[in-house]
C-alpha cells in the first residue's frame, strides 16, 4: 500500500518535473520561432523599400543618360518582376518555390543595378547631382539593411535549429509541432558582367 | 578578427569571473572590516576588565554585526545615490553633453548626417533592436562616440562631428557597430551598476573621513576613532572597486568590438576607425568640459593602464586585425588615395634608402653638415631684427623652450651692407612698393621686362624703368635686403598702394624663363601673406609623424627648388630628412609636386608646435645648404616657409659661400 503510494507520489513528481521541462522547451521554441519569423518579415520590408527606391533613381538619371534606354529598361523590368515575386511570396509565407523565384528575381535586379552603376561611371555629372547622390546613398543603405536583415534572420534561424536539434528538445520538438528546421537564405550573388556587347551585324 | 564568437565567449567569461571576484572582494572587505573593529573593541573591553574571558562574545558579536550592517548600509546608500543620479536615461546624458538630436524628418538634413542615420538604422536591423536616436556633438573635431541609456528602448547614440566628417562609410559603420553592441549586450546597465558600486565605496571612504574629523571638546571623539578605523577599509574598497570596474570595462570593450564584428560581419571598418583615431591629430579627444563625467562611456578614452577604463588602442586594433603593421591611418581614405603614390613608393624605398643610404647618411650629417649648419646658422651675420620677421622667438619661449637658436635671435638680413640710397628708397611707401616690383622684374629677361613694363600703369612704369638698372646692379643678398625692408614698409601702406602692388603681383605672376611654378608660388606667397597678415593657428601638434606626408611634400619642394640632378636631389633630401627623425621618407618627384598640394601642406604644417616648426626649418635649411651655396630662389622659398611658420629666416643668404669645415 505504502509502496504503491510512494511510487505514485514519485511518478507524480517525475511527471511534474517533466511537464515543466517540456513547457520550458516549448516556450523557448515558440519565442525563437516568432523571432525568426519576424526576422523574415524584416527582409521583405527592406526589399520593398528597395523596390520603391529604384524607380526614383531611374527617373533621376534618365535625364542624363537618355541613350542608355536599354540599361534603364532592364532595371525597371527586373524591379517590376522582383516586386511581383515579393507579393507572391508575401501571400504564401514559407513556400519554398515562391521563395526561390523571389531569390532569383532579386538576383536579376542586383545584376541589372550593377550594370547601371557600371554605366553611370561614364557620367561624371551624375555624381555631382545631389538628388542622385542622395538616392545612391539611400540605395546603398537599403542594400546594407537587406544584407543585415538576412544575416539576422539566418542567425535567428541557426539558433532555432540548434535548439531544436539538441537534446532534450529533439525528443519533443516534432511532437510539439516544430517539425521542420528553418532553411537558411542563400541568395546567389549574380556576378556583375561586362556591359552587353552590341553586335553590328 | 574571424572568430568573433570565440572572442565574445572569452570576454564574457572573463567579465563574469571578474564580477564574481568583485562581489567576493566586496564581501571580504566588509567582513574584514567588521572583524577588525569588533576585535579591537573586544581587546579594549578585555583591557578594562581583565577578569573576563577574551574575547567577550556579546561585545564581539554585537560590534561585528553593527559594523557590518553600518558599512553595508553606507555602501548601498552611496551606490543608490549614484544610481538615481544616473537614472536619467540616454537622452539626459546626450543633452548634458550639449548634443544635437539628428532629426530624420528635417528636410534640410545634411548629407553626412543622413549617412550617419542610415548607418545606425542598418545596424539596428542587424541587431534586431529599434533604431536608437542619434545626437551629434557639434564643433568637436575629435573622433569618438558613446552609447547611453538603460535598455534598447531608451538608449541613444552620441557621435562627435569629427567622426561624422572624417570617417568613411565603412569606418563609421564599424564605430557605430561598436556602440550599438554596447546596447545589444546590455553593457550600459552593467556599467551603471559598476559605477554605483565604486561610488558606494567612495561614499564609505568619505563618511569615514568626515567621522575622523569630528572632534568634541578638543578631544578625539569615539566617532573619530571609528572613522580612523574605517578609513583604510574605505580606501581598500574604493581601490578594489575601481580596479575591478576597470577590468570589467576592458572586457566590455573587447566584447563590444567582437559583437561589432558579429553585427557588421566586417572587422576592417572598426579597426580602420581605431587606426584613424590613432593617427588623427585630435584623436578621440572631447573638448567640452561636460564630458568629464561621461568620459568613460566613450569609444576611446585617454585613460588606459591598470585603473584606466579603456584597453589600449593598439591592443584593440591587434585583436581586430592580427596582421596589423603598427601604422595608424592619417586621413580619410580619399586623401590616403591622394598620397597613395607617395606611400607606395615609401614601402619600396624604405628598404633601399633605410638600409643603404641612411646609415651612411646619418654619419655624413654628423661629420659634414653639422659644421656647415654652424657656419650658416650660428656664425652668420648679426643685424637688427625687422618687425616682419620678429615672430617665433616669443612663440618658442612661450612653449617653454628656453634654448632659442642664434639665427632666431639675430637678423642676418639686417646685417647686409647696402648703399644709403636704397635705405632711403624703402622708407617711403611708394618707394618700397616700387622696390618690391623691381626686385621681381629684375628676375625676368630684358625682353620680358620690357613687355611687362608696358602692361603697367604708365606712372608706375616710368618710375620702375628708372629704378630697375640700379636694382639689377645689386648682389643677390642685397636684393633680399631690399625685398625684406620694402615689405616691412608696405605692410602699413595706405590701401591704394597696397592694391596697386597686389595688381602688380598678379601681373608679374607669369613664369620667368625656366622658372618653376613653385618659385613663383614662393614669391607670391611672401608678398600676399605679408600684405594680409593672419594670426597663427592655435591648435598645436607636437609630433611630426601624423603630418609625415606634408613634411615629405615640403622638403621635396625645397629640394627641387635647387635644380640639381636626380641623384643629388635624393642626397640633399636625405640630409633634410635626417633632421626630422622620421623613419619613412620619400622624395616626391618634381613633376608630381603641385602648387595646390604645397599650399595645402603648408596650411597643415602651420598647426605644428613651435619646436616642430623649428625642426622643419632647420631641415629645410640643411637641404638648401647641401650644395654649399644659396641662390635667390632658394632664399625666397625658405623665406616663404618661414613666413608660413611665423619664424624669422635663418642666415642662409644668397651669394654667401659655406665651406664644409668653416
Amino acid at each position: 500500500m505504502y509502496i504503491a503510494l510512494g511510487l505514485l507520489a514519485g511518478l507524480l513528481v517525475f511527471a511534474l518535473i517533466m511537464s515543466s521541462a517540456i513547457a520550458k522547451i516549448y516556450n523557448r521554441l515558440v519565442k525563437m520561432k516568432n523571432q525568426t519569423d519576424n526576422g523574415f518579415k524584416q527582409i521583405s520590408v527592406q526589399l520593398q523599400r528597395r523596390y520603391d527606391l529604384i524607380p526614383n533613381l531611374v527617373e533621376a538619371v534618365r535625364g542624363y543618360m537618355g541613350h542608355e534606354k536599354n540599361t534603364l529598361q532592364a532595371v525597371i523590368e527586373a524591379r517590376n518582376g522582383a516586386a511581383a515575386k515579393l507579393n507572391d511570396a508575401a501571400a504564401k509565407p514559407g513556400d519554398a518555390a515562391s521563395m526561390a523565384s523571389l531569390a532569383s528575381a532579386d538576383g536579376m535586379l542586383t545584376g541589372a543595378l550593377g550594370r547601371l552603376s557600371f554605366v553611370m561611371e561614364d557620367y561624371p555629372e551624375l555624381k555631382a547631382n545631389e538628388s542622385v547622390a542622395e538616392l545612391t546613398e539611400e540605395l546603398t543603405s537599403t542594400e546594407n539593411r537587406i544584407a543585415f536583415a538576412r544575416q539576422a534572420y539566418n542567425d535567428w534561424a541557426t539558433a532555432f535549429n540548434i535548439v531544436r536539434q539538441s537534446f532534450p528538445a529533439v525528443m519533443f520538438a516534432s511532437t510539439l509541432g516544430f517539425r521542420d528546421d528553418f532553411s537558411l537564405l542563400e541568395f546567389e550573388e549574380q556576378k556583375i558582367q561586362e556591359p552587353p556587347k552590341v553586335s553590328l551585324v | 578578427m574571424r572568430r568573433f564568437d570565440l572572442h565574445q565567449a572569452l570576454a564574457e567569461k572573463k567579465s563574469r569571473r571578474l564580477i564574481f571576484a568583485m562581489v567576493v572582494m566586496q564581501v571580504a572587505t566588509v567582513v574584514l572590516c567588521s572583524a577588525f573593529i569588533s576585535l579591537t573593541f573586544a581587546t579594549i573591553y578585555f583591557c578594562c576588565y581583565p577578569e573576563t574571558a577574551f574575547p567577550n562574545f556579546a561585545i564581539t558579536y554585537f560590534s561585528a554585526a553593527t559594523t557590518a550592517v553600518g558599512v553595508a548600509f553606507a555602501i548601498f546608500a552611496g551606490g543608490y545615490m549614484k544610481m538615481s543620479e544616473l537614472d536619467g536615461g540616454g537622452h539626459k546624458v546626450a543633452e548634458s553633453l550639449r548634443g544635437q538630436l539628428v532629426d530624420e524628418s528635417d528636410p534640410h538634413l545634411r548629407k553626412e548626417n543622413r549617412r550617419l542615420l542610415n548607418v545606425v538604422q542598418e545596424l539596428a536591423v542587424a541587431a534586431s533592436i529599434p533604431a536608437p536616436p542619434v545626437y551629434v556633438l557639434t564643433s568637436e573635431p575629435g573622433i569618438n562616440a558613446l552609447a547611453a541609456g538603460h535598455s534598447s528602448e531608451d538608449a541613444v547614440l552620441v557621435v562627435t562631428e569629427g567622426a561624422v566628417r572624417h570617417l568613411s562609410r565603412d569606418q563609421l559603420q564599424g564605430m557605430m557597430a561598436h556602440e550599438v553592441s554596447h546596447i545589444f549586450n546590455g553593457d550600459i546597465s552593467r556599467d551603471m551598476w559598476l559605477t554605483a558600486a565604486t561610488h558606494g565605496n567612495y561614499f564609505l571612504l568619505v563618511t569615514a573621513q568626515e567621522m575622523a574629523r569630528y572632534e568634541r571638546y578638543d578631544m578625539i571623539s569615539f566617532e573619530a576613532w571609528l572613522g580612523y578605523m574605517l578609513m583604510p577599509f574605505g580606501y581598500l574598497g574604493a581601490c578594489l572597486a575601481r580596479f575591478f570596474t576597470a577590468r570589467v570595462k576592458h572586457q566590455n570593450e573587447y566584447l563590444a568590438d567582437a559583437t561589432a564584428v558579429e553585427l557588421s560581419r566586417y572587422s576592417q571598418g572598426l579597426s580602420e576607425a581605431l587606426m584613424m583615431i590613432g593617427g588623427y591629430e585630435h584623436q578621440g579627444r572631447i573638448k567640452r568640459k561636460e564630458a568629464i563625467q561621461t568620459g568613460h562611456m566613450f569609444l576611446v578614452d585617454s585613460g588606459t593602464g591598470w585603473f584606466g577604463l579603456h584597453p589600449p588602442l593598439n591592443e584593440r586594433i591587434v585583436r581586430l586585425r592580427p596582421d596589423w603593421d603598427g601604422y595608424y591611418l592619417y586621413e580619410s581614405s580619399d586623401e590616403l588615395e591622394h598620397y597613395g603614390g607617395i606611400y607606395r613608393e615609401v614601402t619600396e624605398l624604405v628598404g633601399l634608402t633605410k638600409k643603404a643610404t641612411r646609415q651612411k647618411e646619418l654619419k655624413d650629417v654628423a661629420t659634414n653638415i653639422a659644421p656647415m649648419m654652424a657656419a650658416g646658422l650660428e656664425t652668420g651675420p648679426v643685424g637688427q631684427r625687422s618687425g616682419v620677421t620678429a615672430g617665433g622667438t616669443e612663440t618658442l619661449r612661450g612653449e617653454g623652450c628656453d634654448e632659442v637658436p642664434r639665427w632666431m635671435a639675430h637678423d642676418p638680413i639686417g646685417a647686409i651692407e647696402i648703399d644709403e640710397v636704397y635705405r632711403q628708397l624703402v622708407e617711403s611707401h611708394k618707394g618700397a612698393a616700387l622696390a618690391l616690383a623691381t626686385v621681381r622684374l629684375d628676375q625676368f629677361s630684358s625682353e620680358k621686362q620690357a613687355e611687362l613694363v608696358k602692361t603697367l600703369n604708365p606712372l608706375v612704369a616710368g618710375a620702375v624703368g628708372k629704378i630697375l638698372p640700379a636694382v639689377s646692379k645689386l648682389a643677390d643678398d642685397q636684393k633680399l635686403w631690399l625685398f625684406d625692408r620694402a615689405i616691412e614698409t608696405v605692410v602699413d601702406a595706405p590701401d591704394l598702394i597696397r592694391s596697386l602692388l597686389m595688381d602688380f603681383v598678379q601681373q608679374v605672376s607669369v613664369p620667368i624663363d625656366e622658372e618653376t611654378d613653385l618659385s613663383r608660388w614662393a614669391w607670391q606667397r611672401i608678398v600676399s601673406r605679408s600684405m594680409n597678415r593672419t594670426t597663427a593657428p592655435v591648435a598645436q601638434v607636437g609630433d611630426l609623424r601624423p603630418l609625415a606626408p606634408e613634411v615629405m611634400i615640403l622638403l621635396s619642394t625645397v629640394t627641387h627648388t635647387d635644380a640639381d640632378g636626380e641623384a643629388l636631389s635624393q642626397y640633399n633630401f636625405m640630409r633634410a630628412i635626417a633632421h626630422t627623425g622620421l623613419k619613412r621618407s620619400v622624395l616626391v618627384p618634381h613633376d608630381q609636386l603641385q602648387v595646390a598640394d604645397v599650399e595645402d601642406a603648408m596650411e597643415r604644417l602651420a598647426y605644428l608646435s613651435a619646436r616642430q616648426r623649428r625642426i622643419l626649418i632647420v631641415a629645410c635649411t640643411a637641404s638648401v645648404l647641401a650644395n654649399r651655396s644659396t641662390n635667390l630662389e632658394e632664399a625666397w622659398m625658405l623665406r616663404a616657409i618661414c613666413e608660413g611658420f611665423n619664424f624669422p629666416m635663418p642666415a642662409v643668404l644668397p651669394g654667401h659661400e659655406f665651406a664644409a669645415n668653416a
